[in-house]
C-alpha cells in the first residue's frame, strides 16, 4: 500500500522534472494502461511470494490470526457470567488441573476458569495495544512532522521534550505514571501511552528530515505547491511506512510492557481477565499441591497458560512487523 | 574527549530538569504530597507543622523550588517502606541491584555477541535458525514468566539452584554476611570465604539470566545483523586477500565494526534491563532497589516509586554518555564535539 | 615459448549458482601472464574481469560459486613452495598430491595452503581505496599486519640481530634468553604451534612487541616506498583521514609489503581523480620495475591499456575473445568485439562527430547466446556463430582470437 504511493509521488515529480515529455493522450488504451500497471502488479505479486516464501512471516500471521479469532470468538468460545465480561467465572476453590471438571485449561486462583481468561484476555491485550500504538502513533505523527517539517524553535523545543521521554526507561516512566493515578486499565493505558508517542515522534522526524530534502520534493517546492500540500502529499505518505513496521512490532511490545506493569499491580483488579494479571494472581499457587479426585497436582498451568499467551502474542506480532519490513522497504531484499 | 564529556554533562542538566519537572508534577497531581508525612496519631497542629516544614502551602513554582533544592541537597523525602529516607534507602539497596545488574549486562554483552557472531558466520544452518528462535523468544517473554518458568524447572523440578534471595538463610541467620562493598560476590573474596562465594554465585545464576535474557536476545539479533552486513563489505575482502585466516577476519576485522552499532543498542537495552529489575528482583527476592520499588507500589509509597524513578534516569543517561564516549573510542570516524 | 609465464590458466569454467538460475560467469578463459610484464584484461562491466583474477586469488565466494573446471597454474617460489609441500593435507582430493617443478595449481590447493600464496606471493588492489581499507585500524596496523602474518621468520632474524647489537653494546638485556630463546625459534620454524599459543596468552604475549617494532619499520618504509610524504604521520592515520590517492598508495603498501610475484589490480584508478590516476598508474609501473612484480591491471579504460599494458586481454560475455600485445590490439584488432571497443574511443584527430557504439546490450548469462556469444551483437555473424563456440586460436606468434571469422570456419 505504502509502496504505491511512494511510486506515485515519484511518478508526478518525474513529470515534473521532464516538461517536454510528451503530453499524455486521453485515448483510453488499455494495453498502455496495463503496461504502466505492470511493474506495480509485479512489484505486488513479488510481496506476496517473498511473503508466502518466508515461514517465519507466515507463523507470525498465524499467531495474530489466532489471538485476533480468540478476541473474535470470545463469547461464543467462553460465554461469560457476569455483566462485566472482564470478570473471570469462579467457584472459589482451589485450582483444578486442565481438563477437570469441564475446565479445559483447569482453574486459577480463586478458582477462576483458565480458559475464559485467555481467551476474554486476548480482547483486553488487543484493545490496550491498539489503542496505545494508535494514539502513540497519531501524537507522534502530529509532533514528528511539525518538528519536521517546520524545523527551527518548534523542532529544538519538541526534540528536547521527547529527549526526556526518552532519557527513561519505558517500563520504569510507565511505572511512576500509573503508581501515582488510580489504579484501572484506562489509566495504565493512558500510562503507557505517554511513554510511547515519543519514539514515533523521533521516527518521523528523522523520515521527514531525509524525505525533505528528496528532488521530487525539491520540485514541488519550486512550482510554487504550497508547504502544507507538499507536507500531507508529499511528505507524510512517504514517511510512513517504516512507522507501519515500527507499530506492528510495537503491539507486541506494549502488550509486554501491559503485563509487567499489571504484574506488580497496576492496571486491571485482581481475578480479572488480563494475562499479566493472571500470572500474578497465579503466582500465588504456583508449584503448591493440589488435589482432584484423588490425585496430586503440581500447579503450573496456573502461570504457564497465561505467560505462552503473551508469548504467542508478541512473537507474532513482531514477526509480522519484520516481515513486514522485508516487503515494505524494497531496499532490504537481496 | 575531557571537552565533549563536560559539554555532554551540561547537556544532561536540561534534560535531568526535564526529568524532574515530570516527577514532581506526578508528586503534585496526586492530591495530597503530605500523605506520606502524616499519619492518623497526628494532631491538627503536628499536620500543620508538617506543612509548614515541607512548605505545601506555598505556591507551587515555589514548592517547585523547594522540593528541587531538596533533591539537589539529598533530601528526597522519606520512604515509608525502607522506613528510613529515601536517599538512604538508595544507598542501602543499590549493592544488590548493581551487583545483578552488572552481571546481568556483561553476560548479555558476551554472550549476545558471541552468540551473533557464531551465527552470522554460519548464516542459514542449524546453528544460526536455533539462534534466531532463541533470540526471537527472548524478546516476546515477559521476564516474570520466565523467571517463574526457571524457577519451575531449576528450584523445583531439578533442584539444582535456590529459588531466590541472594544468599542462603544460614548466612542471614547467622549474621555472617559481609558488608565491605556491598557487592556479595566480591566481599566473599575479600574475606576468604569460598563456601559463601559459590553459594552467592549460585544465588545469582537465575535471576541474571532472567534479567539478561531479552538482552542477550537484543544483542544476539543486532550484532548478527550488522556482522552480516559488514562481512560483506570490501575490507573483508582486503583482509582475505591478506592471507588472513578465517578466525581473524571474523574476530578482529568484522568483529571491531561490528561493534560499533551493537553498542549504541546495548546502551539503550540498558533501561530495558533496569525495568526488568522490578520484576526479577520481586520474583527472586532480590533485596535491591527493585523490589523495593514495587514494593513501595503495592503500599502506595510515592516517595520512594519516584525517588527510584529519578535515580534510574540519572543511572540511564550517565549509562548512555558513556557509551556515546565509547562509541568513538570504536569508530575513528566518530569525532567528539 | 621462450618467455616464463607466471601464471597460466587453462580451460576456466565458474558457475554462479543464484535464485534467478544459474550464471556462467565464465565459460572456458586461457590466458597467461609472463613473468615481469604488465598484462591488461579489458572488457565491459560483469564480463567476468574481476572474476577471472578472483579466481586466481581463490576468492570465488563458495556458495554460491563454483570452479566447475580448470587449472590455474602458478609459478610459485621455492620458499612458498617448501612450505605448501610440508604442510599437511595441503591439496584437495587424491590428484595431483605433489606439485612438479615450481608449477603449483591454484585451484587444488586447500584453504590454508592458498592462504600461504595469498598477500605473499599474489597481492591484490582494488576499485575503492576507501572502502577497501578497514576503517577502525590505522594505515600502520593494516601495513604491518600482512608483514607480521607472511614474514615472521625474516622478522625474527631481524629480532635476533637488533638483540645481539644491544647485548654487544649495553652488556644486559632485559629478557635476552627468553626472546632469543623464542626468535631463534620462530626463524627456525615460523608456523610454531607453540608460539602461536603464547602469542594469545596475557603476559606471554609481549615477546612479540620487538617483532611488531620491526613490522611497524617495515611498514613505514613500504610508505617511503610508495612515495607518500610524512609516512610518519600517515602511519597513524585512519583511513577516512587520507585522501584518495593517499588510499590507494596504502592499498599498495600493503599488497607490496612482501613483494609479491603477481600484484593483480582491479580497476586500481576508477575512482579517483585523473590527477592522481596518472600518479598511482606511474607509482605501480615504477614499483612493478623495482620488484620485477608482474600485475595483471583490469580495467575498462582503453587508454589505461594503451599507456601501461604490455599485453592486453579482451573479455566478452565471460570469454576471452582476443589477446594480442598492446600495440597488435590498437593496430589491427581483430575480433569485431574488439573492433568495436576500438571504434568506441573518442579520437581527436578524426573529424568524427558521432562517438560510435557497439549496438545492443551485455547479454543475460544466465541464459546465454548459444554458440558464439557475441554473435547476437556481431555484425558479421553468421549462421554458424549460433551454432558453435569459437575456439581461441593463434592467428600469428602473440596473437589470439576466438571468432568464426578466422581460420576457424572451414574446421567446423
Amino acid at each position: 500500500m505504502a509502496e504505491d504511493k511512494i511510486d506515485k509521488s515519484q511518478k508526478k515529480t518525474n513529470d515534473l522534472q521532464a516538461p517536454a515529455s510528451p503530453a499524455p493522450s486521453f485515448d483510453f488504451d488499455p494495453d498502455a494502461l496495463m503496461r504502466e500497471l505492470a511493474p506495480r502488479i509485479r512489484e505486488f505479486k513479488n510481496s506476496i511470494s517473498l511473503f508466502r516464501e518466508n515461514i517465519t512471516a507466515l507463523l507470525g500471521l498465524s499467531f495474530v490470526i489466532f489471538i485476533i479469532l480468540l478476541a473474535v470468538f470470545a463469547p461464543m468460545i467462553s460465554p461469560p457470567t457476569s455483566a462485566d465480561p472482564m470478570y473471570i467465572p469462579r467457584d472459589f476453590k482451589a485450582p483444578k488441573p486442565p481438563g477437570a471438571d469441564g475446565h479445559i485449561l483447569g482453574t486459577g486462583n480463586w478458582g477462576t476458569d483458565m480458559l475464559y481468561g485467555i481467551v476474554w484476555g486476548a480482547r483486553t491485550s488487543i484493545s490496550i495495544s491498539l489503542f496505545v500504538v494508535l494514539t502513540g502513533v497519531l501524537i507522534g505523527l502530529v509532533v514528528g512532522s511539525i518538528a519536521g517539517f517546520y524545523g527551527g524553535k518548534i523542532d529544538n523545543l519538541m526534540m528536547r521534550i521527547t529527549d526526556i521521554f526518552l532519557s527513561l526507561p519505558a517500563l520504569i516512566l510507565a511505572m511512576a505514571i500509573a503508581s501515582i493515578l488510580e489504579r484501572n486499565l484506562e489509566n495504565m493505558m493512558l500510562a503507557i501511552v505517554i511513554v510511547w508517542w515519543p519514539s514515533y515522534a523521533r521516527l518521523i522526524r528523522a523520515q521527514v528530515l531525509s524525505i525533505k530534502e528528496n528532488t521530487y520534493v525539491e520540485a514541488a517546492r519550486a512550482i510554487g505547491v504550497k508547504k502544507n500540500r507538499i507536507l500531507f502529499k508529499h511528505i507524510i505518505p512517504n514517511s510512513i511506512s517504516p512507522l507501519i513496521v515500527a507499530a506492528t512490532m510495537d503491539i507486541g511490545s506494549v502488550v509486554l510492557v501491559a503485563a509487567g506493569l499489571s504484574y506488580i499491580g497496576f492496571g486491571v483488579s485482581t481475578g480479572s481477565a488480563e494475562w499479566g494479571r493472571m500470572v500474578s494472581d497465579g503466582q500465588a499457587w504456583f508449584l503448591s499441591t493440589v488435589y482432584w479426585e484423588g490425585r496430586e497436582y503440581t500447579a503450573s498451568w496456573v502461570v504457564l497458560f497465561p505467560g505462552l499467551a503473551i508469548l504467542i502474542f508478541t512473537m507474532g506480532f513482531s514477526l509480522l512487523g519484520d516481515a513486514l519490513r522485508d516487503i515494505l522497504d524494497p531496499r532490504m531484499r537481496r | 574527549m575531557a571537552n565533549y564529556i563536560i559539554k555532554r554533562l551540561l547537556l544532561l542538566i536540561p534534560v535531568l530538569l526535564g526529568v524532574s519537572i515530570i516527577v514532581f508534577s506526578l508528586t503534585r497531581i496526586t492530591g495530597n504530597p503530605a500523605a506520606g508525612y502524616i499519619n492518623e496519631k497526628m494532631t491538627p497542629s503536628q499536620i500543620e507543622m508538617v506543612y509548614e516544614k515541607y512548605h505545601f502551602n506555598d505556591p507551587v513554582l515555589d514548592q517547585y523550588g523547594y522540593w528541587l533544592k531538596g533533591i539537589v541537597q539529598l533530601d528526597w523525602g522519606w520512604s515509608k517502606t525502607a522506613a528510613m529516607p529515601v536517599t538512604d534507602a538508595i544507598a542501602y539497596y543499590f549493592p544488590a541491584t548493581l551487583e545483578l545488574t552488572l552481571i546481568s549486562i556483561s553476560l548479555a554483552i558476551f554472550v549476545g555477541i558471541y552468540l551473533g557472531i557464531a551465527s552470522s558466520v554460519r548464516r542459514n544452518k542449524p546453528f544460526d535458525h536455533a539462534t534466531r528462535v532463541i533470540s526471537l523468544v527472548g524478546v516476546s517473554l515477559p521476564v516474570f514468566w520466565l523467571a517463574l518458568i526457571l524457577q519451575f524447572v531449576f528450584y523445583y523440578y531439578f533442584g539444582l539452584l535456590p529459588s531466590g534471595g541472594r544468599a542462603s538463610n544460614t548466612y542471614y541467620l547467622a549474621q555472617t554476611l559481609p558488608d565491605i562493598t556491598g557487592l556479595l560476590l566480591v566481599d566473599s573474596l575479600l574475606i576468604g570465604n569460598l563456601g559463601l562465594f559459590k553459594d552467592v554465585l549460585w544465588h545469582l545464576i537465575m535471576p541474571a539470566v532472567t534479567l539478561s535474557f531479552g538482552t542477550i536476545a537484543i544483542v544476539t539479533r543486532i550484532m548478527r545483523n550488522s556482522m552480516l552486513e559488514v562481512l560483506s563489505l570490501d575490507y573483508i575482502k582486503t583482509a582475505r586477500a591478506k592471507g588472513l585466516n578465517e578466525r581473524s577476519i571474523i574476530w578482529k576485522h568484522a568483529r571491531k565494526n561490528a561493534m560499533i552499532p551493537t553498542t549504541t543498542v546495548i546502551g539503550l537495552s540498558f533501561g530495558g534491563l533496569l525495568g526488568g529489575a522490578v520484576l526479577t528482583e520481586s520474583i527472586f527476592s532480590w533485596p535491591g532497589l527493585g523490589r523495593w520499588s514495587a514494593t513501595s507500589i503495592k503500599l502506595f509509597d510515592y516517595n520512594s516509586v519516584l525517588g527510584f524513578c529519578l535515580m534510574v534516569a540519572v543511572i540511564y543517561v550517565v549509562i548512555n554518555l558513556a557509551v556515546d564516549v565509547m562509541y568513538a573510542y570504536l569508530d575513528p570516524r566518530v569525532r567528539l564535539e | 615459448m621462450n618467455d616464463e609465464f607466471i601464471i597460466e590458466i587453462e580451460d576456466l569454467y565458474i558457475n554462479f549458482y543464484t535464485k534467478g538460475g544459474v550464471v556462467k560467469a565464465i565459460d572456458g578463459v586461457n590466458l597467461s601472464i609472463i613473468k615481469g610484464e604488465t598484462f591488461g584484461l579489458v572488457g565491459e562491466s560483469g564480463c567476468g574481469k574481476s572474476v577471472t583474477a578472483n579466481s586466481i586469488m581463490g576468492l570465488i565466494p563458495t556458495p554460491p560459486g563454483k570452479i566447475e573446471k580448470g587449472v590455474i597454474r602458478f609459478t610459485t617460489p621455492k620458499e612458498i613452495m617448501d612450505r605448501v609441500r610440508s604442510g599437511k593435507r595441503t591439496f584437495k582430493g587424491s590428484e595431483a598430491k605433489d606439485p612438479k617443478g615450481d608449477k603449483i595449481d591454484i585451484m587444488k590447493l586447500n584453504k590454508k595452503a592458498i592462504r600461504l600464496i595469498r598477500g605473499r606471493a599474489i597481492s591484490m588492489i582494488f576499485q575503492e581505496p576507501m572502502s577497501a581499507l578497514n576503517p577502525v585500524f590505522t594505515a600502520g596496523d593494516q601495513i604491518s599486519e600482512i608483514i607480521l602474518l607472511h614474514e615472521k621468520k625474516e622478522l625474527a632474524e631481524a629480532v635476533l640481530k637488533k638483540l645481539e647489537e644491544r647485548r654487544n653494546g649495553k652488556g644486559v638485556t632485559l629478557g635476552y634468553n627468553f626472546l632469543k630463546r623464542t626468535y631463534t625459534k620462530m626463524a627456525a620454524d615460523p608456523d610454531n604451534g607453540t608460539l602461536a599459543l603464547m602469542a594469545k596468552i596475557p603476559l606471554l604475549k609481549s615477546y612479540r612487541r620487538p617483532m611488531v617494532r620491526e613490522a611497524n619499520e617495515k611498514a613505514l618504509r613500504m610508505l617511503r616506498l610508495v612515495r607518500i610524504p610524512d609516512p610518519q604521520n600517515v602511519m597513524k592515520s585512519f583511513p577516512h583521514e587520507l585522501s584518495g590517492g593517499m588510499q590507494q598508495r596504502v592499498m599498495i603498501a600493503i599488497a607490496l609489503s612482501c613483494r609479491p610475484q603477481l600484484l593483480i589490480a582491479d580497476e586500481p584508478t576508477t575512482a579517483l581523480d585523473v590527477t592522481i590516476q596518472a600518479q598511482i598508474l606511474k607509482l605501480i609501473q615504477e614499483l612493478q620495475e623495482e620488484m620485477g612484480t608482474s600485475v595483471l591491471m583490469i580495467t575498462h579504460n582503453l587508454g589505461i591499456v594503451a599507456e601501461v599494458c604490455d599485453r592486453v586481454g579482451v573479455m566478452y560475455a565471460g570469454c576471452l575473445v582476443e589477446s594480442a600485445n598492446t600495440k597488435t590490439i590498437f593496430k589491427e584488432p581483430l575480433h569485431p568485439y574488439t573492433q568495436g571497443l576500438m571504434n568506441s574511443i573518442p579520437k581527436v584527430d578524426l573529424d568524427i562527430t558521432r562517438l560510435e557504439t557497439i549496438e545492443g546490450n551485455v547479454p543475460n548469462l544466465i541464459k546465454p547466446p548459444s554458440g558464439c556469444r557475441f554473435h547476437t551483437r556481431c555484425p558479421y555473424a553468421m549462421e554458424h556463430c549460433k551454432k558453435e563456440k569459437p575456439q581461441l586460436i593463434e592467428i600469428e606468434p602473440g596473437h589470439s582470437v576466438a571468432c568464426h571469422l578466422y581460420g576457424g570456419v572451414d574446421n567446423g
